[in-house]
């Protein structure tokens, strides 16, 4: 029997609410997110699917919508930005963490706090790349073709993204090795 | 160092999946003699971990759960939003639906009456392995944690493949059997070569469950069915909502010593 939508949504609701957050950095914004592309998919997708599936649907309508609010508002987080892969990839030095914490050290919960902070401070376009390909853990194409980037450009927002948290956790391990705040 | 920046390229993220071509195979081979290459793409793999660890995980709010169900009772009885914005949305969406009922019906094609509620057949096992070939999207590693978050994102399914003594994993894929999404782990050993499908059979009240712990397939109801087709041996029970199946190039009394290998994935957590 097919599940019905109100279930299939309810087992999600606490990853879309996050994705929501993630992408708008706004509590109040995320609900009115989550809640307009939940009725979106509501009405256009009645038939019954895997719950994979339903999950790559809430995703697609929660990007779009979020695309759309903020287009509206004259802001497109993904405007054009910074260069394609291999530009990005020459323009982004690449400084290896040394050396990287063990996971479950003192060293890698810094960096675990470090991460959740900095989120916030990624370009609003490369974030969502980020949660998607990361979090999601999407195919770059299939983040292509939710967000309407070009592939290349898909991979230059998450290597972007992925380099500058980097960069800043190992300046902060830097720092606090240094002697800047204790570990 | 040009040739470093093709191999990174090729090979980053460290953590996605690629096609298996001879650029990556070149690549892979590359990345295993540089130090600089294996640091980078092993760091690459540490953070995109840290990454996924540290993203704010947060509980929707009462109030938007309370008023998501509200909005949801009040569309399916009939009183929406406006006419407006359901026109707008209607037309945005015509074409994901389109492309949704076109799949649907193709499935429902292909779809292969088995022995319960529907599930795929050997034939059906048997031919996903002879098309493999042409497969485009795989994770080519020997990691079997790797391999299970894969499945964890894909299906829902964190199931770290069992090793196999003499066989080795190398790489996993996603399938398609009869409109179901399943995993497949590919091991080898010496010439022989074996796969193992685990299909999720989620929601299928007909599919007969044996219950949850590792004894499962001692009982008839998950006893493995062992067929020839095509040549190739094919094993395959269902236990706990998932359909399995083993197929290689193996004698199937060998497919059968084997299965209880890949009891219930829930038992192997
Ligand atoms: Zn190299």
């Amino acid at each position: 029997m097919a599940r019905a939508f109100e279930e299939l949504i309810g087992t999600h609701l606490d990853d879309l609410y996050s994705a929501a957050l993630c992408f708008t950095l706004d509590e109040g914004r995320a609900e009115e997110l989550v809640q307009e592309a939940s009725i979106r998919a509501f009405h256009e997708y009645p038939y019954r699917q895997h719950d994979a599936d339903f999950r790559l649907l809430m995703l697609g309508a929660l990007v779009s919508t979020f695309l759309q609010r903020q287009r509206r508002q004259g802001r497109d987080p993904l405007a054009p930005h910074g260069g394609l892969y291999d530009e990005t990839v020459r323009s982004t030095e690449w400084t290896p963490i040394e050396p990287f914490p063990e996971v479950g050290s003192p060293g890698y919960r810094v960096l675990l706090d470090w991460f959740s902070r900095v989120w916030a401070q990624l370009d609003d376009g490369d974030r969502l790349v980020l949660w998607l390909a990361d979090v999601e853990r999407l195919r770059h194409r299939r983040v292509a073709e939710m967000t309407g980037l070009d592939l290349e450009e898909v991979r230059a927002r998450h290597y972007r993204a992925r380099r500058s948290l980097s960069r800043s956790a190992e300046r902060e391990l830097g720092r606090r090795a240094s002697g800047g705040a204790k570990v | 160092m040009v040739e470093c920046r093709e191999v990174r390229r090729t090979l980053w993220p460290a953590d996605g999946l690629r096609v298996g071509d001879a650029e990556v195979e070149a690549a892979l081979a590359h990345a295993e003699e540089c130090v600089l290459c294996s640091e980078f793409l092993e760091e690459d793999r540490r953070v995109a971990q840290l990454i996924r660890e540290s993203v704010p995980r947060v509980r929707a709010p009462r109030e938007l759960r309370e008023r998501l169900y509200t909005a949801l009772a009040r569309e399916r009885s009939g009183s929406p939003t406006s006419p407006g914005v359901r026109r707008r949305l209607r037309r945005q969406w015509a074409v994901a639906a389109v492309l949704v009922t076109a799949l649907a019906i193709g499935l429902a094609g292909t779809w292969l009456a088995g022995s319960n509620g529907g599930a795929p057949v050997a034939s059906a096992f048997a031919e996903d392995y002879l098309r493999r070939v042409v497969e485009q999207d795989e994770l080519r590693t020997a990691d079997r944690q790797e391999i299970a978050s894969f499945f964890a994102r894909e299906l829902g399914v964190a199931t770290p493949p069992p090793s196999v003594p003499e066989f080795k994993v190398h790489r996993a894929t996603i399938c398609l059997m009869s409109g179901r999404r399943g995993g497949v782990v590919e091991y080898e050993s010496r010439g022989r070569q074996l796969s193992y499908y685990l299909i999720p059979l989620e929601g299928e009240a007909t599919v007969e469950s044996s219950g949850v712990d590792a004894s499962t397939i001692e009982q008839a109801s998950s006893e493995p069915g062992l067929s020839r087709e095509r040549g190739l041996g094919v094993a395959t029970w269902w236990d706990n909502g998932h359909q399995h199946a083993l197929v290689g190039n193996l004698p199937a009394e060998e497919l059968k010593r084997l299965a209880p290998l890949f009891a219930c994935p829930s038992s192997r957590l």
